[in-house]
C-alpha cells in the first residue's frame, strides 16, 4: 500500500479523520520512517532537522494513536524515540509527557486538566477530544465493575466531571450516570454502578476446552 | 542381635549424671547439678491453680526414682503445691542414697520455704552416704576386676549388674547405662537379654533419651525370648514406645502404641508408667493425630484400651463428645485437666501443642457441614471469653480472630473471613472458571516446557551447547573455510552494530 | 548493454520455469544464481554499477534475483570506490537506500532461499546504514519484513533473528519485535546431508518446516555460536520486559538458563537467571522454581552467584516490606552495576499489588482500613489506599469490587468474593480466546517435535531422555560474552507507578 507523501497537510487530515484507531496507528506507524529520516536530515539548529511544526504534529498525532491502542509502555518508548532537541522544546510534545505521566500514575483528575486545560495545537485538536472521550469511556467500564457502590464525587473525580456539583445530587450529572444503566439511591446519595460489558467479537465455542484438553492428551504420543 | 551403642549422646543429658569419669571417683563432686540446672530454671512452666489430683495418693501410683523426680516437678510447677511436694521430695531423696537429689531437693525448698526445717542441708547424712557411696563403689570395681580374671560370664554379667544398680541408685546414670550396656556380652539367655534392655530402657528414660529408648524397645522386639515371655513383655514395650514418640512429637504413632498396650500392663511399670497415664497420654495424642472416625473406631470401641480409658473416665467423655461435633464441652473438660497435665513429668512440655492440635481440628471439623459461619456462632463455641469480654468480639482485633486469620494463612483453614458480614466462609470453586483456568494453565505450561525441550534438542543437534571459550574456539577452526567465506557479513552481525 | 540483456534473458526464464516441475525449477535457480555469482566475481557490471538508472530496467518482484545481485553488485562498486563498508551512497534517505528498502519488502521468497548470504548481507547492510546515521528505527520495519517474508513461520534461530532484536532494543521500538518474538524458534540450521540423503532436499518446493531450506550451507543465517542465541533470548525477554508482558519475557529468560551446556555456564546465562528472578516476581509475586531441565549443580551454581537477588526474593515472598526496602538499598550498586536498577524499583512498587493479592486468600471481605493495617506496606492516606486498589482492581490485577458508603468518613468495603455475571461473562471468552491461541501454539509445536524427530531420525522419547546427557559443568572460568551488548537496556522506570 502506498502512502500519500509525508506532509502536514496529509498528518492534519489523519488526525482529523475518524478511522479506527488501530488503522490510524498503523499508517502513522509507516510514516516513522519519513519523520526519523526528515529529523536526521539537515535543519536549524535550534530545532534539529526537518519541519518542527510537522515533526511535533506527527509524534503527538502518534503518541495519541498508541494511547487509543491502550499500548502505554510502547507510548513511553516513543517519547524516547521523539527527536531529542524537539521533545525538549516543542510544546505539544512536552504536553504529551506529562500526560503520560499522569496516565502512567493512574492520576485520573490530571489526565482531565491536562487533557481540557493545556494549549494543544488545533490541528491535533481532533484527536485530543476523541482520547478524552475514550479516556473518560474506559474509565466508566473499569469503574462499572470496580465499584458496587460508589458516592457522586468519587465518580465525578474519575470521570472528570466536577465533584463538587455531583455531591450535591445535581440532577445533570446523575443522569449521566443513571443512563447508562446505573441506579441512583437518593436516600443514601450513592450510585449503585451496573457493570457495562464491552463484546467482543470473538465466538466463544462451547467446547473449546474439551478439543484442547484432548489435544493436550494426544500430544507427545 | 544389634550391636549395642557404646556411647550415648550426652549433650542434652549433663542434668541427669555427671561424666562417667569424675562420676567413678564419687559423686561428691557438688558443683554438678546446680550448674546444669540453671538454664532450665528460666523456662520452667509455672501453674497457679491446684491440681485435681491428690498429691499423697498421686505418688503412691509410682515407685523408684520416677517417685522424686514427679515430686521435684510439681515442687518446683506447682505454686500451691511446691512447699508440701518438695517437702517429700526431700524425705524420698534422704530415703535413698543420691546425694545429688537430696541436695536438688533442699535447695528448691528453701527457695519457696526456707523457714521449714527441711531447707537446711543435713551435713552429716551427705558425708555419711558420700562415704558410704564411695566404699561401696570401690568394692563392687573391686568385684568385678575379681570375676574378670576368673573369667566366669555369669559373675561378670551380675558384677556388672550390681554396679549399673549402684550408680543408678546413687544417680550417676550416664555410668549405670555404661555399665548395663557392658552386660551385654555375657549374657546367656534371652531372659538376661530383656532384663538388661529392660534396665537400659528404665535408665534412658530417666535421662530422657528417647532414641535410646526407642533403639532398646526395637532391640527387645528382635530378642529371640520365648512366646509367653514376648506376651508378658508387650505392655511395656509398647508403653515405652509411646512414650518416646509421644516425647519426640510423633503423636499418631505415639497414639498408636498407647492404643496397642495390653492391660496387663497393670502396676507393672510403676516405675515409669501407670495405666491412668496411658489412658491420658494416648487418648490426648489420639485426639491431637486422627480423624473423627478412626478416634470413634480405634479409640471408644477398641476393647482393650476401653479398660484403660475406665480408669479417666472424663479422657473417655471427651473423646465421646468430639466425636460427635460436641466440641465446646470437649474443650472445657480438657481444659480443666490443664493444671493437672502440666503437672505430669511427661505431658508438661506437650500439653499446649497437643492442646493447640485437638482445638484446630475442633474448628475444622465444625466447619464440615457449613458453607459459611457467622463469626459469633463460632466465638460461642471456641472462644466464649471472648463473646463477654470484647467490646466487638468479631472484629479484625479480637484475639479470635487473629486465630482465625492465622489458621487459614497457614492454610489450616480452607475458607476466607469476611469481616463485613461477620462470617467464615468456606472457599468453594466455581466449577466451570476453575476448569478453563486449569486447563489454560496447564496447556500454557506445557507449551512452554515442550518449547524449552525442543529447544534444547536442537541446540544438542547443532552441537551449540553453552562450552568452555577455547573449546568454542577450536570447533569454529574447523569450520574455517565456511566462516571466511562470509567475511562481511560477519562483521555485520557481530561488530557492526556497536554505536 | 548486451550484459543487462542477457540478464534480462536469463530472468525470464527463470519466470517461466517456475511453472515447471520443482526439480526444473529448481535446477532453473540454481544455475541462474551461479552464473550470477560468476557475473558478479568477474565485476563485468562494474561499469554500470554506480548507473543508478540501471535497476529501472529490472522488477524487484518479477526479477527477484537478477535484482538482489545487481543491487549486491552496486553496493560493491560504492563500497570499493569509498573504501568503506558502509559508502555514503547508501545511506538512507539515499536513493540505492529506497531500493533495498523496496526490495525487502518485494523479494521473491522462493528464488532468494538460493542466495541465502546475498539476501542476508542486504538484511545487515540495511541494519549498518540506519546505524550510521543513528536512526536504528529506519531499519526496524525492513529487516523484520524481510524476515517474516522469507521465512513466515520464524522458526529456524539466524544471525538475523539477533540482529533484528538488537536493532529493536536500540531504536527503542519494541512491539516492532513481535511479530518475530510471538513466534517460537525451535531450530538451528543444520547440515541437510545425513538427515535426509536419500531424497535431495529441493529449496523451492513447498515444505512444512522452513528448516529444510535455512541450512548451514544455505547462507541464511550467518555461522551461528551458542552466545548467539543465547543472547537472541535474553534481548528478547528485555523487549518483553519494556512492555511489561512479564510472563512472556519469563519465558525467553526461562530458555536462556536452562540451555545445555557442556562446560562451565556463561555470563549470559547468568545474568539472564538475575533478570528472571525479578521477572517472576513481578510476573507472579514469587518465584517458582526454574525447570527441571536445568541440572541441581548449575541451579545451585545461578544460586550463588545471583545471592542478593535471592534474597531479595525471599524478603518480597516473606511479605516483609522493613527487609525488602533494606534489601533494594543495600543492593543499590549491584543492581546498577547489572543495568537491573530499573526493574527492582519495579519490584518494589509491585510489593502492595502482591499484598492485596495475598489478603484476598485470607479475608473475604473487608474494610480497606482493616486492609491497611493488616497489610504494613500501604503507609497512606485511606483515600490514597483506596485509589490504588481501585487501580489494581482496573487494571485486572486484583478481582474484587468496592463498596463505598455515602459518608466519606466510613471506610469503604472491599469484597473479593464478588459474583458478578456479567464481568464473568467477559473473563470467560477472555479465557477461550487465550486457550485458542495456546492450542494454536501447540500445533505449532508439535509440528516442530515431529521436525526434530524426522531430521534426527529419532522417537520422540529422544527429546525427554535429552537432558539426561547433561554433562557436568562448572562457571570456574565463566565466559563473558555480554560486552557487545553491555549497552543495551530497557530504561528504568523512573517515573513511579501508582502513588
Amino acid at each position: 500500500m502506498e502512502l500519500p507523501p509525508f506532509s502536514l497537510e496529509q498528518i492534519s487530515k489523519l488526525a482529523a479523520n475518524n478511522f479506527p484507531p488501530s488503522q490510524l496507528f498503523e499508517i502513522l506507524s509507516q510514516y516513522e520512517t519519513d519523520a526519523s529520516i526528515m529529523s536526521a536530515g539537515s535543519g536549524s539548529a535550534e530545532t534539529g532537522g526537518g519541519d518542527p511544526q510537522l515533526l511535533s504534529l506527527f509524534y503527538s498525532s502518534f503518541f495519541f494513536a498508541h494511547l487509543l491502542t491502550k499500548q502505554l509502555p510502547e507510548a513511553r518508548a516513543l517519547t524516547q524515540r521523539m527527536p531529542e532537541t524537539l521533545r525538549h522544546q516543542d510544546p505539544s510534545l512536552q504536553n504529551c509527557l506529562t500526560l503520560l505521566r499522569a496516565l502512567w500514575q493512574t492520576q485520573h483528575a490530571q489526565v482531565y486538566q491536562i487533557l481540557r486545560g493545556l494549549p494543544w495545537p488545533e490541528s491535533l485538536q481532533p484527536l485530543v477530544r476523541r482520547y478524552e472521550s475514550f479516556f473518560q469511556d474506559d474509565t466508566l467500564i473499569a469503574i462499572s465493575t470496580c465499584y458496587e457502590a460508589i458516592r457522586p464525587s468519587t465518580a465525578a473525580n474519575y470521570l472528570g466531571l466536577d465533584p463538587q456539583t455531583a455531591e450535591q445530587g445535581d440532577s445533570a450529572v446523575i443522569e449521566k450516570f443513571t443512563s447508562c444503566g446505573w441506579t441512583w439511591d437518593p436516600a443514601a446519595q450513592l450510585l449503585h454502578p451496573s457493570p457495562i460489558v464491552v463484546q467482543t467479537t470473538d465466538k466463544p465455542s462451547s467446547n473449546g476446552i474439551r478439543e484442547t484438553m484432548a489435544m493436550l492428551g494426544n500430544s507427545g504420543k | 542381635m544389634d550391636t549395642l551403642p557404646d556411647a550415648f549422646p550426652s549433650s542434652t543429658q549433663t542434668r541427669f549424671g555427671a561424666p562417667f569419669q569424675s562420676a567413678a571417683l564419687g559423686p561428691s563432686s557438688q558443683g554438678l547439678p546446680g550448674m546444669s540446672e540453671n538454664p532450665e530454671v528460666n523456662t520452667r512452666i509455672k501453674v497457679h491453680d491446684p491440681p485435681k489430683f491428690d498429691l499423697e495418693s498421686y505418688i503412691a501410683n509410682y515407685v523408684g526414682r520416677t517417685r522424686f523426680d514427679r515430686l521435684y516437678l510439681i515442687g518446683t510447677s506447682s505454686t500451691v503445691l511446691s512447699t508440701e511436694a518438695l517437702k517429700l521430695a526431700v524425705a524420698e531423696a534422704k530415703s535413698g542414697k543420691d546425694v545429688s537429689q537430696y541436695e536438688k531437693a533442699v535447695r528448691a525448698l528453701s527457695e519457696v520455704a526456707p523457714n521449714e526445717e527441711d531447707a537446711s542441708l543435713d551435713a552429716v547424712w551427705v558425708h555419711n552416704v558420700q562415704r558410704q557411696v564411695q566404699a561401696q563403689s570401690e568394692r563392687l570395681e573391686q568385684e568385678l576386676r575379681g570375676y574378670k580374671n576368673n573369667l566366669i560370664k555369669e559373675s561378670i554379667r551380675m558384677g556388672n549388674e550390681d554396679i549399673g544398680n549402684h550408680y543408678y541408685e546413687t544417680g550417676d546414670l550416664l555410668a549405670a547405662s555404661k555399665a548395663y550396656t557392658r552386660m551385654r556380652d555375657y549374657c546367656t539367655t534371652p531372659n538376661h537379654i530383656a532384663s538388661m534392655l529392660f534396665k537400659l530402657i528404665n535408665v534412658s528414660v530417666e535421662r530422657g533419651d528417647w532414641l535410646a529408648v526407642q533403639s532398646n524397645v526395637h532391640r527387645l522386639r528382635n530378642a529371640q525370648s520365648k512366646p509367653e515371655d514376648q506376651l508378658k513383655n508387650q505392655p511395656k514395650m509398647a508403653a515405652a514406645l509411646g512414650l518416646a514418640q509421644m516425647h519426640s512429637g510423633s503423636y499418631l504413632d505415639a497414639a498408636n502404641s498407647f492404643l496397642s498396650t495390653d492391660v496387663s500392663l497393670a502396676d507393672t511399670f510403676n516405675e515409669i508408667i501407670t495405666p491412668n497415664d496411658v489412658a491420658v497420654y494416648g487418648g490426648l495424642c489420639a485426639m491431637a493425630s486422627m480423624d473423627r472416625g478412626d478416634l470413634q473406631r480405634r479409640v471408644l470401641e477398641n476393647s482393650t484400651f476401653r479398660n484403660f480409658l475406665e480408669l479417666e473416665p472424663h479422657i473417655r467423655r471427651a473423646i465421646a463428645f468430639f466425636c460427635n461435633s460436641k466440641f465446646r464441652p470437649c474443650l472445657d473438660i480438657l481444659e480443666a485437666y490443664r493444671t493437672d497435665y502440666l503437672l505430669d513429668i511427661h505431658l508438661q512440655r506437650h500439653v499446649s501443642e497437643l492442646y493447640t492440635l485437638i482445638r484446630t481440628k475442633a474448628i475444622k471439623q465444625y466447619l464440615v457441614p457449613f458453607s459459611r459461619v457467622t463469626l459469633n456462632s463460632m466465638a460461642t463455641i471456641f472462644a466464649p471469653e471472648v463473646i463477654g469480654g470484647e467490646a466487638q468480639p468479631t472484629s479484625v482485633s479480637s484475639p479470635f480472630v487473629q486465630e482465625l486469620i492465622r489458621l487459614v494463612k497457614d492454610g489450616v483453614l480452607n475458607a476466607r473471613i469476611d469481616l463485613e458480614k461477620g462470617v467464615l466462609v468456606s472457599n468453594q470453586t466455581d466449577l466451570r472458571t476453575d476448569v478453563q483456568n486449569k486447563t489454560l494453565e496447564s496447556l500454557h505450561s506445557f507449551n512452554q516446557e515442550a518449547h524449552l525441550r525442543i529447544l534444547r534438542a536442537s541446540v544438542l543437534h547443532a552441537g551449540l551447547e553453552v562450552r568452555a571459550p577455547d573449546s568454542e574456539r577450536r570447533s569454529r577452526l574447523n569450520q574455517g573455510p565456511n566462516l571466511r567465506g562470509m567475511g562481511m557479513a560477519e562483521r555485520f552481525t557481530r561488530g557492526g552494530l556497536r554505536s | 548493454m548486451e550484459v543487462v540483456e542477457g540478464l534480462m534473458t536469463q530472468s525470464a526464464q527463470l519466470r517461466e520455469a517456475a511453472y515447471l516441475s520443482d526439480q526444473n525449477y529448481d535446477q532453473q535457480i540454481r544455475e541462474t544464481v551461479a552464473s550470477l555469482r560468476h557475473v558478479i566475481s568477474k565485476k563485468s557490471l562494474a561499469a554500470f554499477a554506480s548507473n543508478a538508472s540501471l535497476l529501472d530496467h529490472f522488477d524487484p518482484v518479477a526479477d527477484s534475483l537478477v535484482y538482489l545481485f545487481l543491487l549486491r553488485a552496486q553496493i560493491q562498486a560504492f563500497q570499493e570506490e569509498s573504501r568503506e563498508n558502509v559508502p555514503p551512497a547508501l545511506l538512507p534517505p539515499g536513493n540505492l537506500w529506497s531500493r533495498i528498502v523496496t526490495y525487502l519488502r518485494a523479494f521473491d521468497p522462493v528464488q532468494v532461499r538460493y542466495a541465502g548470504q546475498e539476501w542476508r548481507q542486504l538484511v545487515e547492510i540495511v541494519a549498518q546504514a540506519a546505524q550510521v546515521v543513528s536512526k536504528p528505527i529506519l531499519a526496524v520495519r525492513p529487516v523484520r519484513d524481510a524476515m517474516l517474508r522469507l521465512d513466515p513461520s520464524c522458526a529456524v534461530f539466524t544471525s538475523t533473528h539477533l540482529l533484528l532484536v538488537r536493532l529493536c532494543l536500540r531504536a527503542r521500538a519494541y512491539t516492532h519485535a513481535l511479530p518475530v518474538l510471538d513466534k517460537y524458534v525451535c531450530h538451528f540450521p543444520t547440515s541437510i546431508s545425513h538427515a535426509t540423503s536419500k531424497f535431495p532436499v529441493l529449496p523451492c518446493a513447498a515444505h512444512d518446516s522452513s528448516l529444510s531450506f535455512i541450512t548451514e550451507t544455505s547462507g541464511i543465517s550467518s555461522k551461528l555460536a551458542y552466545k548467539d542465541y543465547l543472547q537472541y533470548f535474553l534481548l528478547g525477554g528485555m523487549i518483553y520486559m519494556a512492555l511489561k508482558q512479564w510472563g512472556k519475557a519469563a519465558h525467553y529468560l526461562g530458555v536462556v538458563i536452562s540451555m545445555p551446556t557442556a562446560g562451565p555456564i556463561s555470563m549470559i546465562m547468568v545474568e539472564a537467571y538475575k533478570k528472571w528472578i525479578l521477572v517472576k516476581l513481578l510476573e507472579n509475586g514469587k518465584v517458582s522454581s526454574p525447570s527441571n531441565l536445568i541440572p541441581s549443580h548449575t541451579a545451585k551454581l545461578y544460586q550463588s552467584l545471583a545471592r542478593p537477588y535471592v534474597n531479595l526474593a525471599h524478603s518480597f515472598q516473606r511479605g516483609d516490606l522493613e527487609n525488602l526496602e533494606a534489601e533494594v538499598d543495600a543492593g543499590r550498586d549491584i543492581w546498577c552495576t547489572d543495568h537491573n536498577m530499573g526493574l527492582v524499583s519495579q519490584v518494589l512498587s509491585a510489593f502492595s499489588k502482591h499484598t492485596v493479592m495475598g489478603i484476598r486468600q485470607t479475608f473475604a471481605a473487608l474494610t480497606v482500613k482493616e486492609l491497611a493495617d493488616q497489610a504494613s506496606s500501604m503507609r497512606m492516606s485511606d483515600e490514597a489506599t483506596e485509589s490504588a486498589i481501585a487501580s489494581f482492581i482496573m487494571s485486572g490485577a486484583v478481582k474484587a469490587t468496592l463498596v463505598q458508603h455515602s459518608s466519606g468518613t466510613s471506610s469503604t468495603m472491599l469484597r473479593f468474593s464478588a459474583a458478578r455475571s456479567s464481568p464473568q461473562f467477559s473473563d470467560e471468552s477472555k479465557a477461550q480466546a487465550c486457550l485458542a491461541r495456546e492450542s494454536q501454539s501447540l500445533g505449532a509445536l508439535m509440528e516442530s517435535l515431529h521436525e526434530i524427530g524426522h531430521h534426527m531420525g529419532l522417537s520422540n522419547e529422544f527429546v525427554d531422555g535429552m537432558q539426561r546427557g547433561q554433562i557436568w559443568a562448572n562457571a570456574d572460568d565463566a565466559n563473558t560474552g555480554i560486552g557487545e551488548d553491555a549497552g543495551l537496556e530497557i530504561d528504568e522506570d523512573l517515573m513511579g507507578e501508582v502513588p
